[in-house]
């Protein structure tokens, strides 16, 4: 047990130290002159120099890459190129907002598509199989952007529901913060619920045909611990594996979601900084923000699988 | 000396290959059952149509995808027989903004995809042929690396370094799309690495990049092609949202991510009507990539099921 949490959390942590590598060295080896960007067509080069050195960028890679991570790992994020603001403030002011909005839709999507796909799993009408898996494809081909547009449309300007755009922090008006988190979420989590409503309901009719669920009907269980205890228990396993997967979809539906809702979070300022000002400081913190979230979040269902799978628990290698 | 070798691999039509690698008995099924499939066949007809707008988009459009009108009679204007999608906030045809659009969406997939193979592919062959701890240790720790992160998010990333343009889009979505094909090239190649033909080519002096120019990679063939298709549908999704953020395709080029986002910037002030054509492109050209990648899935092989 405590050589596989072990074992996770070396993985995650090495994963992220690749990213970290490939993000540095992508932005620092692709053409592009960082200072001759902020100074723009004035720039000299005897300006360009007197920038670099104050940045630290004459320094060589590698300890530029150490500096970084390990200035990063002391909370210290550095500060963006243009404008030379730290970076902490930026995240402090964003991160709430896209950490609600991600927190929210993957316990909105574990909320909805788990209920919704044993349901459907206890009737599987063998003629609508066809037609169901159809209309996936068609509900898993709309981005998010377009979902996002058309919650703004009907409840938000034709029946007024709702807030269309912005944010207000959770401590200053939990009402209000809530209202104008309910498009966005929906709209994050939907492509995701239906994903993980299919593999819910694909582990469940699995499960449901083993010789255990038989003997524990035959032991006359209500039919809600059967299939609760002894059905779901058993599929979780597969649900919470897609579920991992989801985590990358959730985070990255975040920045174009953020877009729409003109939400200041972490996917605006990854926008801001990509788009308006190329400020690679900024961009190379915002993916690693990102990429801890979604690695976190695998982290955690992995650590999570002991508590469905006792062969884990019992440090016994489950072998499918 | 090597020419005159012929080895299974090496010389035979892909019918003959698909049959060796046991994906299928004849060719002539593959067609049959994609075929029975309507929904694969609604897809492709779906997509040559995408394809002629594409091709002959000049000679459809009624008008000039570029040219604006500013007058304030000519924007915003409502859909009717002189415009079918209405006009655009800069008074321009929406529908003539939106067939142009499949020129985009068709030259970013077909671009994408081939940058994704020519950087994948290749780097599969290498790190399942010649295995060792190139293969274990580098290649593939990166591979799993990029490939538990969302592709958006790296797409940014990278982005960032390169700066928002068509170009930069179709090589960025193409990087990012090329681990999940050097992932399945290697498995392929571990799979016959050891098979007789290769080794028969090996004992007779072929150079390792003929073994797997000439012996592994026409094995690959096949299921690179299923990939492809399978992952088109993911790839206008993405465009689609990196134009709408505005970090792809930049105005005024008429690509629908960003024909969306203009049209939704001006939603509450004006009308929603210059959204509708793009809006509905995406949605079914994706609908239809989905439909055809999964009809030449099933057909080629249900057992490809489970590739990205």
């Amino acid at each position: 047990m405590l050589r596989y949490i072990t074992t996770r959390l070396l993985s995650s942590l090495f994963i992220l130290w690749v990213i970290s590598v490939l993000v540095f060295a992508l932005m620092n080896v692709l053409p592009g002159d960082p200072a001759a960007g902020i100074l723009g067509v004035e720039a000299t080069p005897e300006l360009i120099e007197a920038t670099k050195r104050r940045l630290g960028l004459d320094k060589p890679l590698v300890e530029r890459y150490g500096r970084w991570i390990w200035n990063a790992l002391q909370g210290d994020l550095g500060t963006s190129l243009i404008g030379e603001v730290s970076i902490n403030q930026y995240f402090e002011r964003r991160v709430p907002a896209t950490v609600q909005l991600g927190v929210l839709s993957l316990l909105l999507v574990i909320a909805v598509a788990i209920p919704v796909g044993v349901l459907a799993a206890l009737r599987p009408g063998s003629k609508k199989e066809v037609s169901a898996s159809t209309l996936m494809i068609i509900g898993n081909s709309i981005p998010e952007f377009l979902t996002g547009i058309a919650l703004v449309i009907v409840l938000g300007l034709q029946l007024g529901w709702f807030p269309i755009f912005g944010y207000v922090p959770f401590w200053e008006d939990p009402a209000e913060n809530m209202k104008h988190m309910a498009l966005p979420v929906v709209a994050v989590s939907l492509t995701a619920t239906t994903l993980l409503m299919r593999q819910t309901r694909s582990a469940m009719i699995n499960v449901l045909t083993d010789d255990y669920i038989r003997t524990a009907r035959a032991k006359g269980l209500r039919e809600r611990i059967v299939i609760v205890r002894h059905g779901l228990r058993n599929a979780l396993i597969p649900i919470v594996t897609v579920f991992g997967f989801q985590a990358g979809l959730i985070f990255s539906g975040a920045v174009i979601t953020e877009t729409v809702f003109a939400i200041p979070g972490m996917g605006r300022l990854f926008v801001e900084a990509v788009v308006q000002e190329r400020d690679y400081a900024v961009v190379q913190n915002v993916t690693m923000f990102f990429a801890v979230s979604v690695i976190l979040v695998n982290l955690l269902v992995d650590l999570s699988y002991p508590l469905f799978d006792p062969r884990i628990r019992m440090g016994v290698e489950a072998s499918e | 000396m090597t020419a005159i070798i012929e080895t299974p691999g090496a010389s035979q039509g892909l019918k003959q290959r698909l049959r060796n690698l046991g994906i299928v008995q004849e060719a002539a099924p593959i067609v049959r059952v994609y075929v029975r499939n309507r929904p694969a066949v609604i897809g492709g007809l779906l997509l040559f149509g995408f394809g002629i707008v594409a091709a002959f988009a000049p000679l459809i459009a009624p008008a000039d995808p570029l040219t604006t009108n500013l007058r304030l009679e000519a924007i915003f204007q409502p859909p009717s027989w002189d415009h079918i999608f209405g006009t655009d906030a800069q008074g321009r045809d929406v529908l003539s903004r939106t067939l142009y659009g499949a020129r985009i969406a068709w030259q970013i997939v077909l671009a994408a995809i081939g940058v994704a193979i020519v950087l994948g592919v290749p780097l599969g062959l290498i790190s399942g042929y010649i295995g060792g701890k190139l293969d274990e240790l580098i290649i593939m720790r990166i591979v799993d690396a990029l490939m538990a992160m969302p592709g958006l998010i790296l797409i940014l990333a990278v982005t960032g370094a390169l700066g928002p343009s068509i170009t930069n889009s179709m090589i960025v979505i193409g990087i990012v799309w090329s681990p999940g094909y050097a992932r399945l090239t290697r498995g392929i190649v571990v799979s016959i690495r050891n098979d007789v033909y290769v080794d028969a080519a090996r004992a007779l002096g072929a150079s390792p990049w003929r073994i797997m120019w000439r012996h592994l990679l026409p094995n690959a063939v096949a299921p690179i092609m299923v990939l492809a298709s399978l992952s088109a549908a993911g790839i206008i999704l993405v465009e689609a949202g990196l134009s709408f953020i505005g970090a792809g395709v930049q105005p005024p080029t008429p690509a629908w991510g960003g024909m969306v986002s203009e049209a939704y910037r001006t939603l509450i002030r004006r009308n929603g009507w210059p959204m509708i054509g793009p809006a509905a492109a995406i949605i079914l050209m994706v609908i239809a990539f989905n439909f055809v990648g999964d009809g030449i899935r099933d057909a080629f092989d249900p057992r490809l099921r489970n590739v990205r």
